[in-house]
């Protein structure tokens, strides 16, 4: 690793301590402080599961937020949630804890099966799959698809949940793809893979390496879309990145050293700029529009240097 | 009463007739840029040419500021036009004279202060845009079933009301909607009445602008624009989507002029400065010691602008903790509402003018229920802001905070997202590892992913530093169906009937002396 992201991380890490002390927690950022320790130690370091335990169980099942973290929001009166991602991120500390699961998850998982083969908690989040968000959906479903293997939940919904994935159009969005590629991946159906995804890859080339989106693609309720989005500036990243170079062992070989190349000089540029990952602006306004750096980006911008 | 003044020939004079300036609106920081020569006349009036155009306008060399019209500038910097990008350079805007309005009183209003600042140099066309979808059904179809005697002729086919198809009709042909039917039956619908659709918009128009006592002079127009069936935003039959613009004519060219007025009065408010930074703006003194001095409790008590449908609030300072009126504040009560503190006095000055003018044009509440409320009982009263700019956030917050205590002022504050930065979201998820979970059966609600709402908050308090004192509010981020990211604050519905009557009284007060009876 990097100096410059061992330095990052290990700076996070112990203000994220002082946050786990208030009890200002969320299971996403267990889930990052986990995998930054790996990535930093080899092992995990800190008793993660004793801070899930103390205050993100609910009613025995996981949830997303401590009360003190849903108090970062002014009367956010939906602070507990029991989320796919909230059962995946207890699941996955367990097992990287190498302690025996402790909770039934496949069939906290199979509560959430909708009839639609999707998997969410609509008591979380009740919107309809019209205006959900791809890559939330087909994220979910592919937690959950990891969850249920191997049981016998999975072999029942199987068909389910193939034809679901396979029904769902291309969505233009590396990280959808990637975790439609994921669940097809546990299913063992890669070949019930979109066929186009090499257009979508192309279509995210950004900066150094790939944005998980096209920005001349994006639309909004209204007309005159280039217009609106004209002044957009789409940003490279490298967990995006890093779905580009899964996605690619879906497509040709020219595509597959394609991406493989990109990557390469984004790990040498990554190499004189460690810390090139930067937030989205929008339009003129030269704020930060949301999050730059992250745990897993510096996790991600890691592994590019280190294996690319 | 007179708060300052216009110094249009010394400004001409001291910049050479080059008007430069920024224009920070949609999250997009644009300039605009025009030169203009003058010549006087024996009256002192100005003839005023735009380099490169033949348009002339007359103006005054100095046009006195008053309350309403610093409401306008304020009005107008939330529903004026802004201006389209030059296609040679899109960092530049050329800003046309327009302002989007449907309330009768408000066009009245806008008209009065265009006319003030132009002279007798414009005219003005009022126009009506609607979907024909509208007259597909409900309300619409009753006004066309009506135009026609009672029922509507049959319905004739595409190939006989429109023999040759033009380009646009061809691709409304070609493009594909949610909607029931066929594309090619929508748009001989719209052949066959266009006419009637444009007759009963424009007789609807004109009903308006008599209803607001609006005096049209000849060369003023009404016209109607019908846009084919669903296209401009109704999603089924008789959805409207009403859009009334009124565009000011024989000003090609001054809009730049216009701006820098605007924008040299909102800066020297922002700043309290007498003189704005090239002069043509001054006030008659630091603009937070001009204007008309109301006694609170007087004006609720007896003043025709201090009623709601003819009720009025009680006072009682004997529970102020800290000795009543000598703390500069009182309590105060409507019927059916909580007892607040209000300043017991406040100046109608030309921040108060400014923030009225802009609440009307962008405030949440509704605008014919603001007009309406001398007369009758506000039907949802609520006090809330949206804007991407710092500047109309400051503003609203101190004129607030002149008449309450800063605590009462800001409920909660949230930031609403336009599906266009959507994917932007989801990528700030992603960075968390959470997935963006969004509230309500159309997604419209509470955004459920805390990480993500909590990413934007820095954002927000980086764009609009005056929340920063309200910190703790921030509630979280809202999806909606468009535009850039913007702050939405809101206010306990206490508060607006104490600020709105004020309001309307700084905006209408020198024209309009009972707003019971003469505001349509």
């Amino acid at each position: 690793m990097l100096p410059e992201h061992e330095a990052w991380l290990t700076s996070w890490l112990e203000e994220l301590e002082t946050n786990i002390e208030a009890g200002d927690i969320a299971a996403s950022l267990c889930l990052q402080g986990a995998i930054s320790e790996i990535a930093l130690h080899g092992s995990l370091n800190t008793d993660w599961l004793g801070v899930m335990d103390e205050f993100l169980m609910r009613d025995g099942k996981p949830i997303a937020y401590s009360e003190q973290y849903g108090k970062r929001l002014y009367q956010f009166a939906q602070w507990i949630q029991t989320e796919v991602h909230a059962i995946h991120a207890r699941r996955w500390i367990e097992r990287a804890s190498e302690h025996a699961e402790s909770l039934d998850y496949p069939a906290l998982i199979e509560e959430l099966i909708q009839p639609s083969g999707w998997i969410y908690n609509p008591a979380v989040s009740p919107t309809g799959l019209r205006t959900r968000m791809k890559s939330e959906y087909l994220m979910s479903l592919a937690m959950g698809v990891e969850i249920l293997s191997p049981s016998p939940i999975l072999d029942r919904n199987r068909e389910q949940f193939e034809a679901t994935l396979s029904a769902e159009p291309v969505t233009g969005y590396l990280s959808a793809e990637y975790f439609r590629q994921h669940a097809l991946a546990i299913l063992n159906a890669t070949n019930l893979a979109p066929a186009t995804i090499e257009a979508v890859i192309s279509s995210c080339e950004v900066g150094e390496g790939y944005c998980d989106f096209d920005v001349k693609a994006k639309i909004d309720d209204y007309m005159g879309t280039a217009k609106r989005v004209g002044r957009d500036i789409p940003v490279h990243s490298a967990l995006s990145s890093l779905h580009a170079l899964s996605l690619s062992s879906l497509c040709d070989e020219a595509t597959q050293e394609r991406v493989r190349a990109r990557l390469g000089s984004f790990a040498e540029h990554l190499r004189a700029n460690p810390l090139d990952i930067q937030p989205f602006k929008m339009r003129d306004i030269d704020i930060p529009f949301g999050t730059g750096l992250s745990p897993l980006e510096i996790v991600a911008a890691s592994g590019i240097v280190v294996r690319l | 009463m007179k708060l300052g003044e216009i110094r249009v020939k010394e400004f001409l004079d001291r910049t050479g007739g080059e008007v430069r300036g920024r224009l920070v609106s949609d999250a997009k920081d644009r300039a605009y840029s025009a030169d203009y020569t003058y010549t006087e006349d024996t009256d002192g009036l100005l003839h005023i040419t735009r380099t490169g155009s033949r348009s002339t306008v007359v103006m005054k060399p100095v046009i006195d500021l008053d309350e309403a019209l610093v409401c306008f500038f304020g009005f107008y910097s939330g529903d004026g036009a802004k201006g389209g990008e030059r296609p040679d350079n899109p960092g530049i805007v050329r800003p046309p004279l327009s302002i989007s309005q449907s309330e009768p009183n408000l066009i009245r209003f806008s008209v009065e202060q265009f006319r003030k600042v132009f002279e007798s140099s414009i005219h003005f066309s009022f126009s009506l845009g609607e979907d024909s979808a509208y007259f597909m059904a409900d309300e619409g179809l009753r006004a066309l079933e009506a135009h026609y005697g009672g029922a509507l002729p049959p319905a004739e086919p595409l190939n006989r009301v429109r023999p040759t198809l033009d380009a646009k009709d061809r691709q409304y042909l070609a493009e594909r909607r949610p909607v029931a039917g066929a594309n090619e039956t929508h748009l001989a619908f719209y052949y066959q009445h266009k006419d009637a659709m444009a007759e009963i918009l424009a007789a609807r128009k004109r009903e308006d602008i008599d209803r607001a006592g609006i005096a049209l002079t000849a060369s003023d127009s009404v016209t109607a624009s019908l846009r084919r069936p669903f296209k401009k935003g109704a999603r089924q039959p008789g959805g409207s989507s009403r859009a009334d613009e009124t565009h000011v004519g024989g000003v090609t060219g001054f809009g730049e002029l216009f701006l820098k007025m605007l924008h040299e009065a909102e800066s020297s408010i922002q700043a309290n400065t007498q003189e704005s930074t090239q002069g043509l703006i001054v006030w008659s003194d630091v603009p937070s010691e001009v204007g008309e001095l109301i006694n609170v409790q007087d004006f609720f008590t007896r003043h025709p602008y201090g009623t709601i449908g003819g009720e009025r609030p009680r006072f009682t300072a004997a529970t102020l903790p800290t000795g009543g009126a000598a703390t500069g504040r009182i309590i105060g009560r409507w019927p059916r509402s909580q007892n607040i503190e209000v300043a017991t006095e406040i100046r109608i000055d030309p921040l108060w003018c400014y923030t009225a003018g802009l609440y009307l044009a962008e405030g949440s509440t509704s605008k014919a229920d603001i007009l309406a409320m001398p007369r009758r009982r506000l039907s949802s009263p609520a006090l809330g802001f949206t804007s991407s700019e710092n500047i109309s956030l400051e503003l609203l917050l101190r004129t607030l905070q002149k008449l309450f205590r800063p605590e009462d002022c800001v409920t909660a504050w949230k930031v609403k997202v336009g599906s266009q930065y959507f994917p932007e979201l989801v990528v700030i998820g992603l960075k968390n590892a959470v997935p963006m979970l969004r509230g309500g059966a159309s997604g419209d609600g509470k955004m459920r992913t805390v990480e993500i709402s909590v990413a934007i908050k820095d954002w927000a308090l980086g764009v609009a530093p005056c929340m920063i004192p309200y910190a703790e509010r921030y509630s979280h981020v809202e999806p909606t169906g468009a535009g850039v990211a913007r702050i939405d604050m809101w206010a306990s519905p206490t508060l607006c009937r104490w600020y709105f009557p004020l309001l309307l009284y700084a905006t209408f007060g020198a024209t309009v002396t009972d707003p019971a009876t003469e505001l349509c």
